[in-house]
């Protein structure tokens, strides 16, 4: 079938925003099959989710697309666009890609849950994006199911209307047909620019290692088609289209796209770095005169130091990080040495989910055995000379006396949990250094707390502390907000008397000393015993505030090796040498990898 | 030799053993005869001479002396039996009887091993041995009634709640019976024992490392003085009374390995080494061995270097340490060209020392090294 059976009244672009968990995939998934564009044998649970570690961590971090045919009520065939959106706060800026593409938005809320913190971070993108919304009431077979307090909710706390809500059992099948009519009668046609010079917004793009660079475009203006020479609007490169298509979620060849149409192209890019979200293309020899809105580079805001354990590994580690890189553009690297570690790279990320999986791939991936450093995150400070300088590595912390003011990154969240828990968040958020600034009881007991909390305190471990608190009950979510002038200080930690630079923190004033004291008793259960006793030492500005000893081990001896016990014996002792390579060796003592994440660690026995 | 049948299955033992009511004791020793037929037939071991044999388990001293006697009777038949060979058995106190003692001398048996463990009611039940101190005793007595000079008690140390006077208790009742030679191992929690299991629920009061290496050097103290000399880590003998047989394991001599669960090693004809490990259950042995097939389940061949390795790690077990002309004499290589940095740290800090006796030198852990052996021996293994 050619592009021209449809012009643009009988397409639809959409996505689906939730909250994780809410029935997002699966919704997408019945979608699929109730359109036929995959039998029900091809389906596998969840086709949207194709990468490994998303379907480990059931999250969908790379977006994909499928483009639905759908004979509605009406006797009309339409092509229905769907864009499936990364479920995470760190993807933000893809998210908004995402919907930016976008006519309609499916808000799915789960009947037995009602509103979560990312619905509401998702629906206000959508909002942003001047997205029709169309509530969805999903998981309305289970019995605990209530629709009427989840369209309250809606109405209460994201203050849209939910009269029309539509009541779903993705899992089921019951009233997915309603989502369809939904999606063909209140989410608008794109317009018809065919006209007009090419303008087509990069709305995904990724590394497929056959073809190079893929990306996902939406036409708004004009048309493209294959051999087209193309001009991206960022950085004024040009290249040819080799192929464009659609997804149905297989790719589907198509000799051309036009204004409203949603699909792939490739044209021979090596790089990812060259094909940014966001970014417009238009055509070489009829450029459009402004890009798209919103295009902006990935700004990084969590950093961490990577090292290989084996320092021989260093050649490969930046190897994989470009090659990752490419795949990812939005994280950045940089060459590092520590006195501690060697040379390695400073990384930075969109957040703490961002960090983990690019430091999973690399390890998965690539097959590095990798020594991460605690993340930090990026400081404002202004020296006495009145210069302002960004710090985001503890290890080149200003000593005090050169600097006038500290400022430090400040976070908005919301989080929401049954009130019964209120009051163990709210010590939890104290703990932090949050400021409250605002309590909103939302019904059925559950209430939203509002914090302002300073971004560093976010990157360690609060996530994992207040779902363990909550009994994982509490949801979250949170954007940046404003720098905070603060009297933080860089403390040291001293291992056998030196100091190791990549255990450095920059920690506030008020509590470091309790934070010295629970990270060197973290380390000395992380550090393994030597052949002599090892001190630990938190220390600030040379003023020691913590003190523990791996004690010395003083016996160690097989007692009986003879006959059929000697290969097994042998094992054994092979066992305990290879865990010690795989440790760092820090002048004569060796520590392990867990112990540069120690400070993540604090609290859990 | 394995035989690896017992009576009950201690808590704390891991060695390949299997409770049988009534062990098919001329099934097993005509596979073990039948394994000695062709081992004589295997071109690394065809036509070699037999210093020492050890008939280990289990319990062998639940076998009548006729299955030991078949088995040597083959040994001097296929091999060159040496005269003075050693050649042990090991008996537990709960199954020993004089009749059967007095067999095992005539089939040629001529050095005992008893495994005695402890003389306190209370550390017998806990380690759940089936006889009482007065048997271990009479034990003692039949095995040199029948004609036995060359006697081990093995014992064992560092028990959950032990005290060193209860360990010493012990020890002088084993010294006073004047064995030939003393095994007294640290009782060790080793995986997949009814023990590990029980120790990780209940968190048994083992002694804590200052107390145990009050154990280890206490007994080599006590033992030195009543005339005992430490050649290995945990073996003590009288005078040229040490027990061949294990002296070669730690010496990387070859030995052939015979019965359910028994382990051999070889030099290869690389510088390196084979070990080998046969089928643990007796039954499917007996069943392989019979259909004419390798015992063998286990094999692993070592190349040079992880040999070395093993060759160091062994020696230095020993309380005379490693002879370095042994050594250079089969890798074709000093040791310390092949390890100069791990001699250097380990020679550096006191831990190791080297020294001459009749001509020849040898590598030893000093008294500091020897608290932590394994970590220093482990260094030179290729892991």
């Amino acid at each position: 079938m050619s592009n021209s059976e449809f012009n643009q009244t009988n397409v639809r672009n959409f996505s689906i925003i939730a909250h994780i968990d809410h029935g997002k995939s699966t919704l997408a998934d019945r979608l699929i099959e109730e359109t036929g564009a995959l039998s029900q044998r091809e389906m596998k649970k969840q086709v949207l989710d194709s990468m490994e570690l998303e379907q480990e961590r059931g999250i969908t971090i790379k977006a994909q697309t499928a483009t639905l045919e759908y004979k509605a009520a009406d006797g009309q065939l339409y092509k229905l666009n769907l864009i499936d959106t990364p479920g995470h706060v760190d993807f933000t800026y893809e998210v908004s890609r995402s919907l930016q593409a976008c006519e309609g938005a499916l808000l799915i809320v789960d009947a037995t849950q009602g509103v979560e913190a990312q619905t509401l971070a998702n629906v206000y993108l959508a909002m942003e994006n001047n997205l029709e919304i169309i509530p969805v009431i999903n998981k309305i077979d289970l019995p605990s199911a209530d629709i009427e307090e989840a369209k309250r909710q809606i109405e209460d706390v994201i203050g849209i209307d939910a009269s029309e809500a539509i009541a779903v059992s993705a899992k089921t099948g019951e009233g997915i047909l309603d989502v369809l009519e939904a999606v063909v009668k209140r989410v608008p046609p794109p317009a018809n620019h065919d006209d007009k010079p090419l303008r087509a917004l990069i709305v995904d793009s990724w590394f497929d290692s056959y073809v190079g660079a893929v990306a996902l475009v939406r036409v708004f203006d004009g048309s493209m088609k294959k051999g087209d020479k193309i001009c991206l609007m960022s950085n004024d490169k040009k290249y040819e289209i080799n192929d464009l298509g659609v997804f149905k979620p297989a790719p589907i060849p198509k000799k051309s796209l036009i204004s409203g149409d949603v699909g792939f192209m490739i044209c021979g890019i090596k790089t990812l770095a060259d094909l940014r979200v966001g970014d417009t293309v238009t055509l070489d020899k009829n450029k459009a005169e402004k890009r798209l809105p919103g295009f902006r580079e990935p700004k990084a805001m969590v950093f961490s130091g990577l090292y290989p354990v084996d320092s021989n590994d260093f050649g490969d580690l930046r190897d994989s990080l470009e090659k990752l890189n490419m795949n990812d553009p939005a994280f950045t690297y940089e060459a590092e040495s520590s006195s501690a570690l060697g040379l390695g790279f400073r990384c930075g990320f969109l957040g703490m989910l961002h960090m983990e999986i690019i430091q999973e791939r690399l390890e998965r991936e690539y097959d590095l055995d990798l020594i991460t450093t605690a993340p930090s995150v990026v400081y404002r400070v202004t020296m006495t000379d009145g210069e302002t300088v960004e710090i985001s590595n503890p290890s080149e912390f200003p000593e005090p006396q050169l600097m006038l003011e500290v400022k430090e990154p400040t976070v908005k969240a919301n989080i929401f949990l049954p009130e019964e828990f209120v009051g163990v968040m709210m010590k939890l958020c104290q703990e932090r250094r949050g400021i409250q600034q605002d309590m909103k009881f939302i019904g059925q007991g559950r209430v939203m707390l509002t914090y302002n909390l300073p971004l560093a305190e976010m990157v360690i471990d609060f996530y994992d502390k207040l779902k363990s608190i909550s009994r994982g009950y509490a949801s979250m979510d949170y954007e940046l907000s404003d720098f905070r002038s603060e009297q933080v200080v860089k403390m040291d930690v001293l291992v056998h008397g030196e100091p190791v630079d990549a255990l450095s923190l920059i920690v506030h004033r008020s509590i470091a000393e309790s934070r010295g004291r629970a990270l060197v008793s973290k380390l000395r259960q992380l550090i393994p015993r030597h052949q002599f006793d090892v001190p630990i030492q938190a220390a600030i500005g040379g003023k020691i505030l913590a003190r523990e000893t791996v004690k010395g081990v003083r016996k160690n001896v097989t007692a009986k090796c003879y006959g059929g016990d000697i290969s097994r014996k042998r094992k054994l002792l092979e066992k305990q040498k290879k865990g010690k390579k795989r440790m760092k060796q820090i002048g004569s003592v060796e520590v392990p990898q867990e112990a540069f994440l120690a400070v993540l660690k604090l609290g859990d026995e | 030799m394995h035989t690896p049948f017992c009576i009950h299955k201690c808590h704390y033992c891991d060695f390949n053993s299997h409770v049988f009511k009534a062990p098919p004791w001329q099934k097993y020793g005509d596979a073990l005869v039948k394994e000695i037929l062709a081992y004589a037939k295997a071109p690394q071991f065809a036509g070699r001479s037999v210093s020492s044999i050890f008939f280990g388990g289990g319990t062998p001293s639940l076998a009548p002396a006729s299955m030991f006697a078949d088995v040597l009777q083959a040994i001097g038949d296929s091999f060159v039996l040496e005269s003075d060979a050693e050649v042990s058995i090991e008996a537990n106190p709960g199954a020993s009887d004089a009749c059967r003692f007095e067999g095992y001398r005539r089939a040629g048996i001529n050095r005992i091993s008893i495994g005695v463990q402890s003389f306190d009611a209370k550390e017998l039940k806990f380690l759940e041995r089936i006889h009482s101190g007065d048997e271990a005793i009479k034990a003692f007595a039949m095995a040199k009634d029948a004609g036995f000079d060359n006697i081990n008690l093995d014992l064992m140390y560092a028990l959950p709640h032990q005290s060193l006077a209860q360990w010493f208790t012990s020890l002088q009742q084993a010294i006073a019976l004047q064995p030939q030679h003393l095994s007294c191992y640290q009782l060790t929690v080793e995986p997949n024992t009814q023990l590990f299991v029980t120790h990780k629920k209940k968190q048994l009061a083992f002694p804590d490392e200052t107390l145990a290496l009050e154990f280890f050097w206490q007994t080599r103290k006590q033992l030195a003085e009543a005339g005992f000399a430490a050649y290995e880590i945990s073996n003590f003998a009288q005078l040229g009374k040490h027990c061949q047989h294990n002296v070669g394991y730690w010496q990387y001599d070859d030995y052939i390995g015979i019965g359910a669960g028994a382990a051999g090693k070889w030099d290869d004809d690389q510088q390196g080494a084979v070990r080998y490990t046969n089928i643990r259950s007796p039954q499917t042995y007996m069943n392989a061995v019979h259909q004419g097939d390798s015992a063998i389940n286990f094999r692993e061949d070592l190349a040079y270097a992880e040999a070395m390795g093993e060759a160091v790690w062994l020696g230095l077990r020993q309380s005379e340490g490693l002879n370095l002309q042994r050594f250079a004499m089969r890798f074709g290589q000093a040791v310390e060209i092949v390890y100069p940095v791990l001699l250097r740290q380990w020679l550096g800090q006191g831990l190791m020392e080297t020294y001459e006796k009749v001509g020849q030198s040898y590598l030893r852990l000093s008294d500091k090294g020897l608290n932590i052996a394994d970590d220093i021996t482990a260094s030179f293994l290729h892991a």
